[in-house]
């Protein structure tokens, strides 16, 4: 199991946050692939040094969002990529988030194709290979 | 078999005139990594103590896995593992000695575990006691506790004077007790990026009363942090209720609060800040708002900026 | 279990090692420095194991307490899957075998010394260990004392050394009254059954006096309360010591009258004047003369002094008891042996033998018995019955029913005088003369025999009046006359006559003079000696004087009554504002203001010792002062009210 989680506590973010997010952002970048396995709540919580009921409320969460599937006896994989909101509702999620990007870059004074540019820059660092596929 | 390891019903002590611990009824429920929590003096080690029985209460009961403080089996002893304020040991016996002494009173020793953690903590068998570092007696202790595979540990303050990789190490060796299933950990700490790490459930004790106990979750879900701007200069302490802490730096005012309310909005509106914000709040800055002298309003830094003390 | 007992003696061998030694050293300095006496049984021995050894097992009391008593080692050693009072029973084990082995060592050492032949010149009888046993069972009641010492939690810094007192009374007791081993073994026994049961209860419970069980409790009460008594008691006689040296003397003083015969045969009344002057006058009053004086005052030193009373003999002062020298030997004196080195005499008294042994040899060099001396290495015939001798004098001893006349120089012994079971001899005194003429004399309870050079001169009846005589002067102012001064006591004491009988040496009566005596006068004891007394003395102890003696009868009896009950009614009410934050029965609180009523101020200073102040704090609902460790206000049976919330608890329950 090659990826490496990092967890700092002492910052706003609650430790089993920090973990689902980061498993999150690792999916969303192609780091962790669909069928790769993860680490046992027991496993994780004594390599990270954390209560396992924290690495279990994680990963109960990512279960539920369908991120990772943990099958009994035989360990916690990747889903393969399953989109669950309709596009609409991807639209409404993302939405108050290109606001803030928007409004925040221009009250800083960039313009609009800096503010492009920027984007395209940081994808394209992301995703190498192309990132999650929907279906 | 019971839902709680520890239980307690307004318990109290008093040394002399003073109460220490103030009718306090807590319920440590079975498999839980438990921290209490608290500034020195306000309770935490004599209520660890009378729940050993090694302190009787002025007024009120406890129950530990089943038994009256003031009573404890020695069977009921042998499934708790203790480990006071400081590490202390027999300081004349060598490592080889004191497991040797251990061993005899408990049949269930685990000699694996032992010398597992006491290798962890670079001790040689031979070394004595008292000549060997802070950190050295923490792990010894929590050798000698967890080769007893207890039921219950309890320890007052176990991470006092220890460096970071010998709390690490201790952090280590409670998760590994949470290996067996249905054991409890009950602890006070003062160090609370740890008590994140392993703590699922937390207590605290403000001046000798219980006012929180609860999982660690419902703790960071229930205290929240509001930044309020003001045109002017911020106003002074306003009566809000749940307010726990109050800073007031220029024309902000930084607000910490616990179990809002519809009441605590309502108040919080009619104070006519222009702009609110929610600030990240981590668990330790949560509970020293908890903990803090809450009719104080201004930091130390502030305070000394203001008298014009230090430029 | 054994764990422990290991553990503690590890802890402890440390003193061990350091006071076996000592014991050793002081023991065998004693043995250095008087290696002519029977040591064992001697004073110097004496106070090194009456001492040494309860010393040695209050350390051991202490430390074995002291050195868990840390808060965190305490912990450490307490929290285990073993009931405390196995534990505690571990450490008394090892306790016990560390004492036995401390002082039982050095002291076996120098027993076995003393027994070994050329090593010390004077006899060894087995029965001298006997004392020296009762000083190490001692120890065992000083170190359970120790253990309560140092377990119990003092309210005030002078109330933790209280339990001390009950291991010293018990040493005293069994110094002053046992007469056998086993009465000192009872004594020490008793003390044990208060003390250990007081410590047990100290070592269970921290120390703590409320959470103990109500029979330990009255333990502790009676092991501190003794100390109270004895150490109150010692101050109050400190205080009075010291008020005397500044107010002078404040005790009651009797001044007696007595009388005087002097050479001639004349008959003088003395009295003893205020400032402690003898002053001598005639029997009409008128004072004598210088001169007259000087005759007088000589008259003591040419008699010889019976004591009639049966305490006649040099262990007969009191009765000897176990720790007495007397009650295993004689000494009769040393006999010349030869240039730098003498023969001590002794006369052991389980043996019923006179021995002696050499002072360069150290050795036994023969002895006697009833028949005559026999040499070494034979042993001598027991005189049939316990033999008596003069505290000054070794020439005669008797015993029941014979007295011998023993010369040790010569190594004679000859019977003097043979009398009857039925009529015991009383005491016996050789007496010398100006002109070399000896007298002997034996007292029986119904004659004096007078004898010289062995033979018997004449025979007189032992005189008896009302009240019975106690000491008899026997004296010769001039040839043909014999003075027998039958008098009271023997310390000037108060009496209602003397007796003075003259006789020729025939034995015919000459003269009878029955000498009354004036009253004697007593001065009565200042007024502080009283109050330190009324202060001082337990009310029930005034009470059980006054009940038992009936002597003081009218206003004197009733002021005194007065004043015991007030002092015990006065000290019940100073109790009262002490019990209040105290208690919380008023059982309990009528119970302590009998103790203090009985016991006067030391049960207060004893409620003080054991009793904590609680906590208390107004109720809100009647307004009065309630104890906080009451579930219920005493007052108006409101509960507590759970601390007031501030809106910020989180309370949740998974």
């Amino acid at each position: 199991m090659g990826f490496e989680f990092d967890v700092s506590p002492g910052s706003g973010n609650p430790i089993f946050k920090q973990i689902a997010d980061q498993v999150r952002l690792a999916v969303a970048t192609g780091r962790l692939k669909p069928g790769e396995q993860l680490p046992s709540v027991r496993a994780l919580a004594e390599r990270l040094v954390v209560n396992p009921n924290t690495i279990a409320k994680a990963y109960g969460e990512l279960s539920r969002e369908g991120i990772i599937d943990g099958q009994q006896g035989r360990g916690v994989f990747i889903t393969p990529p399953r989109q669950i909101y309709t596009k609409t509702e991807r639209l409404r999620r993302i939405s108050p988030l290109v606001d803030a990007l928007i409004n925040e870059g221009l009250s800083l004074g960039f313009s609009s194709n800096e503010l492009v540019e920027s984007l395209q820059q940081k994808l394209a660092k992301l995703t190498p290979g192309g990132g999650r596929k929907t279906l | 078999m019971s839902q709680y390891v520890i239980e307690t019903s307004r318990l109290t002590r008093y040394f002399g005139p003073k109460c220490a611990v103030d009718q306090l009824s807590l319920q440590v429920p079975r498999g839980s990594v438990f921290a209490l929590l608290g500034r020195n003096g306000s309770g935490k080690t004599t209520l660890i103590c009378m729940l050993m029985g090694l302190l009787w209460p002025t007024r009120g009961s406890a129950n530990v896995l089943g038994d009256d403080c003031r009573r404890i089996q020695p069977a009921t002893r042998g499934r708790i593992a203790y480990v006071a304020e400081g590490h202390p040991l027999i300081d004349w016996m060598r490592v080889s000695d004191l497991e040797a002494f251990q061993k005899s009173f408990y049949p269930n020793w685990d000699g694996g575990v032992f010398r597992t953690v006491v290798e962890q903590f670079d001790l040689a068998s031979n070394a004595r006691a008292s000549a060997i570092s802070r950190g050295q007696r923490a792990g010894l202790s929590l050798a000698i506790a967890l080769a007893t595979r207890p039921e219950l540990l309890v320890m007052d303050d176990p991470a006092m004077g220890l460096d970071p990789v010998a709390r690490r190490t201790l952090l280590e060796a409670m998760i590994l007790l949470t290996r067996d299933a249905g054991h409890t950990i009950f602890f006070s700490s003062h160090i609370l990026d740890d008590v994140e790490r392993v703590a699922d459930h937390v207590a605290i004790l403000d001046r000798s009363v219980l006012r929180v106990s609860c999982p660690v979750d419902t703790f960071r879900a229930r205290v929240n942090r509001l930044t309020l701007t003001f045109a002017g200069l911020a106003p002074p302490a306003p009566n809000i209720p749940g307010l726990l802490e109050v800073r007031r730096e220029g024309n902000e005012l930084r607000l910490t609060l616990a179990n809002s309310s519809a009441e605590t909005e309502r108040a919080i509106a009619s104070l006519g800040a222009i702009s609110m914000r929610e600030s990240v709040l981590t668990l330790e800055d949560a509970v020293i708002a908890y903990l803090g002298d809450r009719s104080r309003q201004v930091s130390l830094l502030e305070k000394t900026r203001e008298a014009g003390v230090i430029q | 279990m054994k764990a422990i007992v290991f553990k503690e003696l590890r802890e402890n061998i440390v003193w061990a090692l350091l006071i076996l030694p000592v014991l050793g050293a002081l023991m065998a300095s004693v043995i250095y420095k008087s290696p002519n006496e029977t040591l064992l049984v001697g004073d110097m021995f004496h106070l090194v194991t009456a001492m040494g050894f309860p010393a040695a097992g209050f350390v051991f009391g202490l430390t074995q307490v002291l050195v868990d008593r840390r808060r965190g080692r305490w912990d450490f050693v307490t929290h285990r899957p073993i009931s405390r009072t196995r534990i505690f029973f571990a450490k008394v084990i090892a306790g016990v075998a560390l004492y036995a082995l401390t002082c039982g060592i050095p002291l076996a050492a120098a027993i076995g010394w003393i027994a070994s032949p050329g090593n010390v010149a004077a006899p060894f009888d087995w029965h001298m260990i006997l004392p020296r046993l009762a000083d190490l069972f001692s120890g065992l009641v000083w170190y359970v004392g120790g253990l309560l010492v140092a377990g119990r939690q003092a309210r005030w810094i002078g109330s933790r050394l209280m339990p001390a007192g009950l291991a010293f009374f018990a040493s005293i007791a069994a110094v002053g009254f046992a007469m056998n081993l086993w009465e000192a073994m009872a004594i020490f026994a008793g003390a044990i059954v208060i003390l250990l049961p007081a410590a047990w209860g100290a070592f269970i419970f921290g120390g703590e006096y409320e959470p103990q069980p109500l029979a330990v409790r009255l333990t502790q009460g009676i092991a501190v309360g003794l100390g109270v008594v004895i150490a109150l008691t010692f101050g109050v006689a400190l205080l009075g010591r010291m008020l005397d040296a500044t107010l002078g003397r404040g005790g009651s003083t009797y001044y007696f009258g007595d009388y005087e015969v002097d050479t001639n045969g004349r008959v003088a009344y003395s009295h003893f004047a205020r400032n402690g002057e003898q002053v001598l006058t005639d029997l009409q009053g008128h004072r004598l003369s210088e001169a007259e004086v000087l005759n007088f005052l000589n008259w003591r030193g040419y008699t010889a002094y019976l004591r009639l009373d049966g305490y006649g003999g040099a262990s007969s002062m009191t009765p000897a008891g176990l720790q007495s020298q007397e009650r295993y030997r004689l000494d009769l004196g040393q006999g010349w042996a030869g240039v730098g080195h003498q023969i001590n005499w002794s006369y052991l008294v389980n043996r019923r033998t006179i021995e002696g042994f050499d002072t360069r040899t150290r050795r036994y060099i023969g002895g006697t018995g009833p028949d005559g001396f026999v040499p070494a290495p034979a042993l001598p015939l027991a005189f049939p019955e316990p033999l008596e001798r003069k505290d000054w004098s070794t020439s005669i001893v008797w015993g029941r029913t014979t007295a011998y006349e023993l010369d040790l120089n010569d190594r004679k012994i000859a019977r003097l005088f043979v009398g009857t079971a039925q009529d015991p001899i009383l005491d016996a005194e050789k007496m010398y003369f100006s002109n070399s003429l000896r007298f002997d004399l034996v007292a029986t309870r119904s004659t004096v025999h007078v004898f010289t050079s062995g033979r018997e001169l004449f025979v007189v009846p032992l005189e008896r009046g009302y009240p019975q005589y106690q000491s008899l002067y026997v004296g010769r102012p001039g040839p043909g006359r014999v003075i027998f001064h039958y008098t009271g006591a023997y310390w000037p004491g108060p009496r209602e006559y003397d007796l003075i009988v003259e006789t020729d040496e025939h034995g015919n009566i000459l003269e009878r003079m029955e000498l009354p005596l004036p009253r004697t006068e007593i001065e009565k004891q200042a007024w502080w000696v009283s109050a330190l007394h009324i202060v001082g003395d337990p009310p029930a102890y005034g009470w059980m004087k006054l009940i038992a003696l009936q002597t003081a009868k009218g206003p004197r009896r009733t002021r005194a009554l007065a004043e015991w009950i007030g002092i015990g009614f006065v000290c019940a009410i100073v109790a009262i504002p002490l019990l209040r934050p105290r208690h919380q029965t008023r059982g309990t609180k009528i119970v302590w203001m009998l103790i203090a009523s009985l016991m006067g101020i030391s049960g207060v200073l004893l409620l003080l010792s054991l009793r904590q102040r609680v906590a208390t704090v107004r109720c809100p609902s009647c307004g009065k002062q309630r104890l906080v460790t009451r579930q219920t206000c005493e007052h108006c049976q409101a509960p507590f009210a759970e601390p007031a919330r501030q809106g910020i608890e989180i309370f949740e329950l998974v």
